[in-house]
């Protein structure tokens, strides 16, 4: 009896070792996301622990608005129809400023995948089909990537004001056999 | 041994706030995305999964993998997609409730894992904190027995100290942070943006001390939330520091879960035994930072703020097309503004038709009329910065202003200027199509009839913004080309914005003039002396420009005149003739603008119109909506204010009226007069007349028709008998047939044509002299 509690407290002792080890580790592993290191390690190693930080958010950083607020991005869609009326609209639907918020960001991702030529003409095009879609008379869509403009206070203090600049412009056009 | 400290038992409470207020959250959140998820997600989405899938790790599962495992069931991504979504919502719905805890938090983890792996391109880093803590209430234990290990609460505490900690050194890193700009970037971003705060730039200290607050709260999170006598205190301040970014960015959700986080983690007491007593204060302690969170998602999901919503449905651009369908107008651009945001801008038709070019929300149209309203706002900043005062006599400021009365030219106030109190009637063909500068037109205003005494009745003239327009530059030094430019296009950001029909005509994206001729319509000269009249008639902008036009004035957004002088601009100052309108009352000139109430809602409006082109533009103070309808069809106003009327209805939430019906073209007949053989030789009313203002007009004869050449205008009059002669039609678009007549012939005396210039009843008839 007294050797199997004494077996029993050993495996507990292990087990909260291991339990403490982990503990440590995963800790380790926030940190060092938070330094931005994880994601220098390279693969294997690298692999595993970013999957782990993907499942368990041990590996992300935390630089909201950090170290300068970036400019806000947004999609603009110039659209004509064969009848060559012609309307402008952006993302943003108007529901939520929750699901603004999250256009907007998707308006950022295809910012950064333009910058791969590679990737530039696949996020344009899936943005000027979504407005194909939604506009089934629409002939041609120009998809404009802007960001906001804002003027420092000391430079709003004398008269400039914040605007939208291009950064990104494709213009697509339907083709008979894109017709639905 | 040491370790063992790590599994003293703690109360479970933490973690019971946390799971059931992070379901909570969730869930609500879920239920607000949940019209646009397949917008956000799914292989037909804005970005389809074959495109979020490259950047997505491969070995993380995603949502796309799990709706393939479907197929072999005959279940379609669609359908699949709905059932794994019940399947989340029901999860979290369990684990809130407490029901098989770990099975549903792993669900409710796995889950919303694969929902933010394959809609990376849109989520952001509140979803990446709700996996973290998901994850947390996955791996520790259950709250069984209401005790769980001190370790499993510390490595929260400490992952939410990292939080803060990084976040703070992060944005220590960067200047923007301590001198003031991160904060006004910030809240000065469309989509953060929930007030005004351009006042900021000019109070630098406050969003400086801000942006150290924030640092000072996020760096010293990590330090003085341990300690008892500074928890509270900090949990505050961190808090407080979260309802910031929801109050001035709207950051509801993300603002939630951080609350949230702290109040489970660092609020809610971790002793394990207490008295019953204390038990109930520490759970209503902890039931109000949650209850905060859901009062304030549930506000939130109602629908933000009201810059968001859809202006004009649908039905609108079909009444826009049957309108230009009835009244024959090649092209229509409508913009509607809301507190800064251009939320509708759309053209229909051709700026063009013989080249089937667009309208787009881009091209130039003339404004006419509502030019004034830019000569109103130059004499405003010059009363704002205290260099003339719009009641002090226009004498003040041009010594040489004269006019045919005496008591007017001295006493007439620039005030009377901008609000049509001169006494003089409108005397358009003065003006219209003349080879006069804009010194000319001043100096000959001496020689004009008055219709009746100065300050007295409303009576439209467009002269009198020539004559502000030169108080301008007078008290400015700059052109009111150069005024306008640098002190109110620029500011407001009003880049495409042009001040002349020439430079209109330059760009290449420009309205092209149509009237309707003959029943059809037909492309017309564009009107180019518009130098002269430019303070009353010169400006040339689109939508896009218009739309800071319109914020300026709607919102006073940017702040370029002080509240005072802004009011001044719109507040009722001149009575105005009822309009037939029975909807539409209390009409009254402003300056540069006509303040009404339509359904009794105040309204800020003008009109313009200018050869080829009818525009509108107006505002609804109460709400700060701003509409811009530009049409390039000639004497549109009947289609133009259809749409007008019917675009306020919808902006105000009114049930629409029918001024589809009601707003109809009504073309004057032509009056065909009976032909009167002449009684006296047409020959020798013959010759050259002269007005010391109007100029030149020639008379000759075609048989026994009359004709009379004006400028490069060309009227044929019919003999009435008593030497009256009838044009045969309109003598201009828009005005009506006219009689004249000749004195009668006295030897000595020079003949005298009188013709009747101005239209309206008690206008003066102006007097032409024969000089040869």
């Amino acid at each position: 009896m007294r050797r199997g509690t004494q077996s029993d407290r050993a495996v507990r002792d292990i087990k909260r070792l291991l339990l403490v080890g982990a503990f440590g580790c995963h800790l380790a592993l926030v940190v060092a996301g938070a330094a931005h290191v994880t994601s220098r390690v390279q693969a294997p190693v690298g692999r595993g622990l970013r999957v782990y930080d993907a499942l368990s958010g041990a590996g992300d950083s935390y630089s909201f608005f950090a170290p300068a607020v970036g400019p806000e991005l947004r999609a603009r869609f110039i659209i004509r129809t064969a009848r060559g009326d012609s309307f402008e609209e952006t993302l943003e639907n108007g529901k939520s400023r929750e699901v603004g918020f999250r256009l907007g960001n998707l308006a950022g991702t295809v910012y950064i995948a333009a910058e791969r030529t590679d990737l530039r003409r696949a996020f344009l095009g899936a943005l000027a089909a979504s407005r194909f879609g939604a506009h089934p008379e629409a002939h041609r869509v120009e998809v404009i990537i802007e960001e906001w403009e804002m003027p420092t206070m000391a430079e709003y203090r004398v008269g400039a004001r914040p605007r939208w600049r291009s950064l990104h412009e494709a213009t697509f056009v339907r083709t008979a056999k894109s017709r639905p | 041994m040491r370790w063992e400290a790590w599994f003293r038992p703690v109360s479970a409470r933490p973690l019971a706030g946390l799971r059931v207020g992070l379901s909570l959250l969730l869930l609500v959140h879920l239920v607000w995305l949940s019209d646009d998820f397949l917008s956000l997600h799914g292989s037909r989405g804005i970005i389809p999964w074959e495109l979020t899938d490259l950047l997505r790790d491969p070995w993380v599962p995603g949502l796309p993998t799990l709706t393939k495992a479907f197929r072999p069931l005959g279940i379609g991504e669609h359908t699949a997609m709905t059932i794994l979504l019940a399947g989340y919502a029901a999860s979290l719905l369990s684990l809130a409730l407490g029901l098989h805890t770990r099975l549903s938090a792993a669900v409710a983890w796995g889950l919303h894992l694969c929902v933010v792996t394959s809609g990376s391109a849109s989520y952001y880093g509140v979803d990446q904190l709700a996996n973290t803590f998901l994850f947390y209430l996955v791996v520790f234990p259950p709250a069984r027995a209401g005790t769980i290990p001190v370790g499993c609460l510390r490595v929260m505490q400490v992952h939410l100290c990292v939080i803060y900690l990084a976040a703070g050194l992060d944005k220590a890193m960067g200047s923007q942070w301590w001198n003031g700009e991160a904060i006004w970037q910030t809240v000065s971003q469309p989509i953060f943006r929930t007030f005004d705060l351009g006042w900021l730039a000019s109070h630098p200290w406050i969003p400086m001390l801000a942006g150290w607050s924030t640092l000072v709260v996020e760096i010293g999170y990590a330090f003085l939330i341990w300690p008892g006598r500074t928890r509270k205190t900090w949990a505050i301040a961190t808090i407080g520091l979260h309802v910031g970014t929801c109050l001035f960015m709207g950051l509801v959700f993300f603002a939630s879960v951080m609350i949230l986080l702290t109040s489970c983690l660092f609020l809610i007491p971790e002793q394990a035994v207490e008295r019953a007593g204390a038990r109930r204060r520490r759970w209503v302690q902890a039931a109000v930072p949650a209850t905060i969170c859901l009062l304030s998602l549930g506000l939130a999901a109602r629908g933000g703020p009201a810059r968001d919503e859809a202006p004009l449905p649908a039905d609108f651009a079909r009444l826009v097309r049957r309108v230009m369908a009835r009244d024959q107008i090649p092209g229509v651009a409508v913009g509607v503004v809301e507190r800064g945001h251009l939320v509708y801008a759309r053209g229909f038709g051709y700026r063009d038709v013989d080249k089937q070019l667009p309208v787009t929300p881009d091209t130039l149209f003339p404004l006419g009329s509502c030019s004034k309203a830019f000569t109103a706002t130059a004499i405003a900043l010059l009363a704002d910065e205290g260099k003339l005062a719009l009641d002090a006599p226009v004498r003040t400021y041009l010594p040489d202003f004269s006019l045919a009365d005496p008591v007017a030219s001295a006493t007439l106030t620039t005030r009377d200027l901008l609000t049509h109190r001169s006494g003089l009637p409108r005397h358009d063909l003065f003006w219209y199509r003349a080879p006069f500068s804009r010194d000319e037109l001043y100096r000959r205003l001496r020689f004009l009839e008055p219709a009746g005494p100065p300050h007295a009745r409303w009576r439209y003239n467009s002269l009198m913004f020539v004559v502000a327009g030169r108080i301008v530059e007078e008290v400015s030094g700059e052109s009111w080309e150069g005024f306008v430019q640098s002190r109110i296009l620029a500011p407001l950001g009003m880049r495409r914005t042009v001040l002349s029909a020439e430079a209109m005509a330059a760009d290449a994206d420009h309205a092209v003039p149509y009237a309707v001729r003959d029943g059809s319509v037909q492309q017309i000269p564009m009107l180019r002396r518009l130098s002269a009249i430019a303070p009353a008639g010169a400006v040339q902008t689109n939508v896009n420009d218009l739309a800071r036009w319109l914020t300026f004035h709607a919102t006073r957004s940017p702040a370029l005149l002080g509240e005072r002088a802004w009011r001044e601009l719109h507040r009722p100052q001149a009575e105005m003739p009822p309009p037939d309108e029975p909807e539409v009352r209390n009409r009254y000139y402003a300056l540069g603008w006509i303040h009404e109430t339509y359904r009794g809602h105040p309204l800020v409006v003008h009109n313009g119109g200018i050869d080829g082109f009818t525009v509108h533009l107006g505002f609804l103070p109460e709400t700060g909506q701003g509409l811009i309808v530009l049409t390039n069809r000639d004497l549109a106003t009947e289609a133009v204010m259809t749409l007008a009327y019917s675009a306020y209805d919808r902006l105000l939430g009114l049930a629409p009226l029918d001024w589809e019906r009601r707003l109809v073209e009504t073309p004057e007949p032509v009056q065909h007069a009976a032909k009167i053989a002449l009684d006296f030789p047409i020959e020798t009313v013959v010759g050259s007349y002269e007005h010391p203002g109007y100029g030149a007009l020639t008379v000759g004869a075609d048989g026994d028709r009359l004709v009379i050449e004006f400028r490069d205008l060309r009227w044929t009059l019919v003999y009435q008998g008593d030497r009256r002669f009838l044009s045969s039609e309109p003598i201009v678009a828009g005005a009506p047939q006219i009689s004249i007549r000749f004195s009668p012939q006295q030897r000595g005396e020079p003949l005298k044509l009188f013709i009747p210039l101005n239209f309206d009843d008690g206008d003066p008839v102006e007097v032409f002299t024969r000089v040869k």
